[in-house]
C-alpha cells in the first residue's frame, strides 16, 4: 500500500509542479537550487523531471535565463518572463478555485 | 590504462548522455547538466554525510537513470524509431547478434577451409555484409512494430491476474526469450547462406544430402518459432495454445533429424571422398543428441505447465 500511496501523492504533486516552479523563479534560481528550494517546501520532485521542464518552459517563453560564473563554478540561472508572470496569474486562480472545491467536497462529504 | 579511463565518472556520465542529445542542444544541456550535478555532488557531506568518494558518485548517477532516459526526458517531442523503453534492449540485441552471427561465420569459414563444405557461392565480404543487414534490419523491423503493437493494444492495460502464473513458475525470462530471439534469427540468416534446393526431393532426403536435408528442416522450425520467441519477450509465462505449437515446432526438427538419420549416404560420400567419416559419425551422434534434447525439453516444458495448472488449481 505504501508504494501505491507514494504513487499517488507523486502524481498529484506533478500536477501543480509547474504552479510550483514559476512561483519559485520568481527569485532567480539555478536548477539545483530550485531542487532544493521546492524540497525544502515539501514538493521533491526528481532531477530528471524537474531539469528538462525547467528548459521547456523556457522555450515556451515563461522563463529567462542566463549563464553566470561565479567563484568558478558555472550556472545556468532561470527567473520567471513577464509571459511566465501572466500564465503563473491564471494558474494560481485555477489552483485556488481547486482549492476552495477539495476543500468543500472534503468537509461535506465527512 | 586508456585516455578514456582517466575521465571521472561523472565525465563518462555526461559524455554518454551527450550522445543521445540533439545536436543543437547537446552542448548546453549536457553543461547545465554537469553543473547540477557537480553542485550536488558538492552538497553530499552535508545532506547525507556520505564520502564523495566514486562509490557514492557513480550511486547518485545510478539514480539519475540510464542516460538514454535522461536524454529522452530533455527531447520531450517526436519520436525515434526505437523508444527509450526499449532501446536498451535493442541495443543488446543487435550487439549479441552481430557478436554470435560473427562468430559462427568465422567457424563457417573455417569448417569450409578445412573441409571444402559447400556453404554458399558467395565472396566472404558479402557473406558478412548479408548477414550484418539481415540481422540489424529483422531486429530493428521486430522491435519497431513489437513497441507499437504494445503500445496499440494497451498490453499493460489489458493484463489480468488470471493470465499470470506465480512468479517463480513463469516458464522463461525476458533476457533469456531475447537471447532466444536474437539466437534464432542469427542461426536462420547462417542457414540461408547455404546453396540448397527448397524442394519436397530435398525435404525428403531424396537428394542424398544430408545436410541440405536437415538445413532445411531446421529452417522450417526457426521460421515457426521466431515468433514464438518474439512473443515470449512480452509474456513469459505461455498459454496452452502456445505450448501446443512449441510441441509442433519441436516435432518439425525432430522429424527433420529422423529422417536425416535414415538417410543413404553413400552417394554423397561418393561425390565429396575428402570428408573423413568422422564427420559423418559426429554428425549422426548431434542428430542424436538433437533429438533427446528435444524429447526431454518437451517433457520438461509439459511438466513445469502441469505443475503451474495445479499451482493454480490447489490455490482456488
Amino acid at each position: 500500500m505504501s508504494e501505491k500511496l507514494e504513487a499517488m501523492r507523486l502524481e498529484l504533486r506533478r500536477g501543480i509542479l509547474i504552479l510550483a516552479v514559476l512561483s519559485e523563479l520568481r527569485n532567480e534560481q539555478y536548477g539545483y537550487s530550485l531542487r532544493k528550494a521546492l524540497a525544502e517546501v515539501n514538493i521533491d520532485i526528481e532531477e530528471g523531471t524537474l531539469y528538462p521542464l525547467v528548459r521547456r518552459l523556457k522555450t515556451y517563453g515563461l522563463l529567462n535565463s542566463r549563464w553566470s560564473n561565479e567563484e568558478g563554478r558555472k550556472r545556468h540561472y532561470y527567473k520567471i518572463s513577464e509571459r511566465g508572470k501572466e500564465i503563473l496569474t491564471v494558474l494560481k486562480s485555477d489552483w485556488e478555485k481547486l482549492n476552495t472545491s477539495i476543500t468543500t467536497i472534503a468537509e461535506t462529504r465527512t | 590504462m586508456s585516455l578514456f579511463d582517466k575521465q571521472t565518472p561523472l565525465e563518462k556520465y555526461i559524455a554518454e548522455v551527450k550522445g543521445y542529445l540533439p545536436s543543437e542542444s547537446r552542448n548546453d544541456i549536457a553543461e547545465e547538466l554537469q553543473t547540477n550535478i557537480e553542485a550536488k555532488i558538492s552538497d553530499m557531506p552535508k545532506t547525507s554525510g556520505a564520502a564523495k568518494g566514486d562509490a557514492a558518485i557513480i550511486q547518485l548517477l545510478s539514480d539519475y537513470g540510464h542516460p538514454l532516459r535522461v536524454a529522452a526526458q530533455y527531447q520531450g517531442k517526436g519520436r525515434s524509431l526505437i523508444g527509450p523503453d526499449f532501446y536498451p534492449f535493442y541495443r543488446t540485441a543487435i550487439v549479441a547478434s552481430l557478436s554470435i552471427s560473427t562468430v559462427i561465420l568465422i567457424a563457417l569459414i573455417a569448417i569450409d577451409f578445412f573441409f571444402t563444405l559447400d556453404i554458399g557461392d558467395v565472396s566472404i565480404v558479402w557473406m558478412f555484409v548479408n548477414t550484418y543487414i539481415y540481422i540489424i534490419g529483422i531486429i530493428t523491423g521486430g522491435f519497431f512494430l513489437a513497441e507499437r503493437i504494445i503500445e496499440r493494444n494497451h498490453f499493460l492495460d489489458s493484463w489480468s491476474p488470471s493470465k499470470t502464473a506465480p512468479p517463480d513458475k513463469a516458464l522463461a525470462t525476458a533476457w533469456g526469450a531475447i537471447f532466444s530471439v536474437v539466437a534464432a534469427i542469427t542461426m536462420l540468416v547462417i542457414l540461408n547462406m547455404v546453396n540448397l534446393e527448397h524442394s519436397t526431393a530435398v525435404l525428403m532426403g531424396q537428394t542424398r544430402n544430408p545436410f541440405h536435408t536437415l538445413v532445411f528442416w531446421m529452417k522450417i522450425q526457426l521460421v515457426f518459432l521466431i515468433p514464438q520467441y518474439v512473443y515470449l519477450v512480452i509474456d513469459q509465462n505461455w498459454s496452452r495454445a502456445q505450448l501446443y505449437l512449441r510441441t509442433v515446432t519441436e516435432a518439425i526438427l525432430l522429424t527433420g533429424c529422423l529422417i536425416t538419420l535414415r538417410m543413404d549416404t553413400s552417394a554423397f560420400r561418393s561425390i565429396y571422398p575428402e570428408l573423413p567419416d568422422s564427420l559423418f559419425s559426429i554428425f549422426n551422434l548431434a542428430l542424436w543428441l538433437i533429438i533427446i534434447g528435444i524429447l526431454i525439453s518437451v517433457a520438461v516444458y509439459w511438466r513445469r505447465k502441469a505443475e503451474v495448472a495445479f499451482t493454480r488449481s490447489s490455490q482456488q
